[in-house]
């Protein structure tokens, strides 16, 4: 990915990071503004449109039933894809999901496996022969910097919403109820909160402009008691051991504020 | 006759569905442009006229038009395989030539312009109104045009000719006809038609797709003076 940025732009950010400001006049630890849209797609069993600043992130759960794989008989199966849409960025293109993508939708995918957002064993219905397959696909239609807490929290706000039709099992035969929909259980809530670094200050939410400028970033999940389930640097720098327990504690803050965020929703 | 028939979601055999247009919707598109009609939402984004990368694919006297058209996941009922397929590739070949009568592309040599049609949500009729989205994303793109296009599907349901299906008339119907019009001059740019129709029933249901793109024409021009009657 090119990103093109004027010397006068980047030296201003420069000028503007040392003053401890930032080029939108946020401070170093705000979000932009966050608008969630829940059950935005009618036929998606759950979905979310969400956008921090200009960064809109669409989710959709489609369910489906399924073989469970052989090592986990009793429990369901989520896969977790991110399509980086060519419409969000001149610099995305068209084809499969590039190693951007790719990481984008593991990292979403252990932030909500290894809470665990839902029991997977909630998804079971006859162990070792039928279970739930939630296909949780996120749609990036616009970029302006940090996709991966976008999409986190379009994939999270989607799971929260899904509801799935009651199956019941008579004599070991399953039957679907699409008249009768319910919601998923959630066990734990989490959330992702990035933080970038840039010229050695630790930013929340980087901005496409930032991103081009970081060094490195770091992106820490939360479950809802403050416990960490998943943390993922990307970038070329390096980091600190004090800049990465610095981030956790900024992250874990901004994890509070988004948790409370998604406690509107529904 | 065909003014008491009511169809199965209440409509007249020439009622649209509610539609709402919207452009500039997008943060770094050249033009983007948002549709809702029924349940269907799609977005379509432009990029260019731009440098064209592929120096072999470029045009010395012309910009070349490239269009996708790509269907969301949780689009459809049975989730789909992300990627392109045998339908939307025709469809993207068909959308593009649709557009590309109205454009100048002779002003834009070497260049490309590049459309893409994203569908969040399906539910019949969603070629015609990629190509209502397509043209107001090039109008939003300021790339000079020398008309809008419009579209819209007619189709035959229960032996009544009527305008604009849902997914379940485009199913069940007897026959489904996209049609796709330059309005000024009333030239078809885009035409298919499956299914079973006499030849007078084609001229009836050729007449209301005309009627139905003039009104379709008239929301587009609407949604672009909403959007730019302040700009100088």
């Amino acid at each position: 990915m090119v990103n093109i940025l004027s010397q006068i732009c980047e030296e201003n950010i420069i000028d503007l990071l040392n003053q401890e400001k930032r080029i939108d006049e946020r401070s170093f630890d705000d979000y932009r503004d966050i608008t969630i849209n829940t059950d935005y797609i009618t036929k998606a069993e759950g979905s979310a449109m969400v956008s921090i600043g200009a960064t809109t992130a669409v989710a959709g759960v489609k369910a489906s039933l399924t073989t469970p794989f052989s090592n986990s008989p009793d429990e369901g199966i989520i896969i977790t894809n991110t399509e980086l849409l060519a419409i969000a960025s001149r610099n995305f293109e068209y084809g499969p999901p590039n190693k951007f993508a790719v990481e984008i939708s593991r990292v979403v995918d252990r932030t909500i496996r290894e809470a665990p957002v839902i029991d997977f064993k909630d998804l079971s219905i006859v162990d070792d022969s039928t279970c739930w397959k939630l296909h949780i696909d996120i749609y990036i239609l616009d970029f302006d910097g940090n996709i991966m807490d976008t999409a986190c929290l379009a994939a999270v706000c989607a799971l929260l919403t899904t509801k799935l039709p009651r199956v019941t099992t008579v004599n070991g035969e399953v039957n679907v109820d699409y008249d009768n929909m319910v919601s998923l259980p959630v066990k734990n809530r989490s959330v992702l909160c990035s933080i970038a670094k840039l010229y050695g200050q630790l930013l929340v939410d980087p901005s496409a402009v930032e991103e081009s400028l970081m060094d490195t970033s770091i992106s820490i999940a939360f479950r809802e008691d403050g416990s960490i389930c998943a943390m993922q640097k990307c970038g070329l720098d390096v980091l600190t051991i004090e800049e990465v327990k610095k981030s956790i504690n900024i992250a874990f803050n901004k994890s509070r504020e988004l948790f409370s965020i998604l406690d509107k929703i529904k | 006759m065909n003014d008491e028939f009511l169809r199965e979601d209440g409509r007249t055999y020439n009622t649209l569905r509610n539609m709402k247009l919207e452009v500039g919707v997008l943060n770094n598109a050249d033009g983007s442009a948002y549709i809702e009609c029924g349940n269907n939402k799609i977005i379509v984004g432009i990029y260019g006229p731009r440098e064209l990368y592929s120096k072999k694919h470029s045009k010395p006297d012309a910009a070349v038009l490239r269009c996708k058209y790509n269907m969301a996941p949780f689009s459809v009922t049975e989730r789909k395989r992300p990627g392109p397929d045998r339908r939307s590739t025709e469809i993207s070949k068909l959308i593009s030539e649709a557009i590309m009568p109205s454009i100048f592309l002779e002003k834009y040599p070497r260049a490309s312009i590049d459309i893409s049609i994203e569908v969040l949500e399906a539910e019949g009729g969603t070629r015609c109104l990629g190509i209502i989205g397509a043209s107001l994303a090039l109008a939003d793109a300021e790339i000079p045009m020398k008309d809008l296009i419009s579209a819209c599907a007619v189709g035959k349901v229960d032996d009544h000719i009527v305008l604009d299906l849902n997914e379940k008339e485009d199913k069940e119907g007897q026959a489904d006809m996209p049609v796709a019009i330059m309005p000024r001059t009333r030239e078809i740019t885009f035409l298919q038609m499956d299914g079973h129709l006499t030849g007078q029933e084609f001229d009836e249901a050729l007449q209301l797709a005309f009627d139905g793109c003039e009104f379709i024409y008239q929301l587009q021009q609407q949604c672009l003076y909403n959007k730019y009657k302040g700009a100088k």
